[in-house]
């Protein structure tokens, strides 16, 4: 699934290890998420749109 | 890795080495148990003594699983799932060289082959985490 996690992150001059923080996940996730090779789950999708203030659907691209 | 997930990861390994350790004492005194012990009840009681250290790993590992954040507990899962279909392939393979005449192989020797790919996989996870 496409994303927009990483310009998003990007937006806020975050690294990986700083958004993975946040999430409270590892690095590998968020580097999974941002490259599609990992889909979240709801939850984990829910609060990364609550994070960066957006909706699901406005951050992932099915 | 974050930093729960990677202590989640770094303890098991930790831990799951100890219990490594235990289970190949624990083994060694089965073993000998099995020549020089004759007394029935204690000869039972060390010979099945390397099971306990055996069921901490498998203990271990689902506490370090259940540690983990959502992405590692998939990853955790492939390893086992490739660890588990290797073997699947090795015992039926080695089922028909068997029938042809190859020595007999103890379950231990699977289990640790499993033990084995299921470990590989994980120190690569984390050896990966850069």
């Amino acid at each position: 699934m496409k994303n927009s996690v990483a310009a998003l992150r990007a937006g806020r001059g975050w690294t990986q290890g700083d958004l993975a923080k946040h999430l409270r996940v590892s690095r590998q996730t968020v580097s999974a998420i941002e490259t599609g090779r990992y889909d979240p789950s709801l939850p984990l999708a829910f609060l990364i749109a609550k994070l960066f203030k957006q909706r699901i659907e406005d951050i992932f691209d099915p | 890795m974050q930093a729960g997930t990677r202590q989640a990861l770094s303890s098991w390994m930790r831990q799951f080495g100890l219990a490594i350790a235990v289970y190949i004492a624990m083994l060694v005194i089965a073993t000998c148990a099995l020549v020089a012990v004759n007394t029935r009840p204690i000869r039972t009681a060390l010979v099945l003594a390397p099971i306990l250290p055996g069921l901490a790993l498998i203990g271990l590992t689902i506490r370090a699983y259940i540690r983990c954040d959502e992405f590692i507990q998939l990853r955790i899962l492939q390893a086992a799932a490739l660890a588990a279909l290797v073997v699947a392939a090795f015992t039926l393979i080695y089922f028909f060289l068997g029938l042809l005449g190859l020595p007999h192989l103890s379950v231990a020797w699977i289990s640790n082959i499993l033990w084995a790919i299921f470990m590989a996989q994980l120190v690569r996870l984390m050896a990966t985490d850069k």
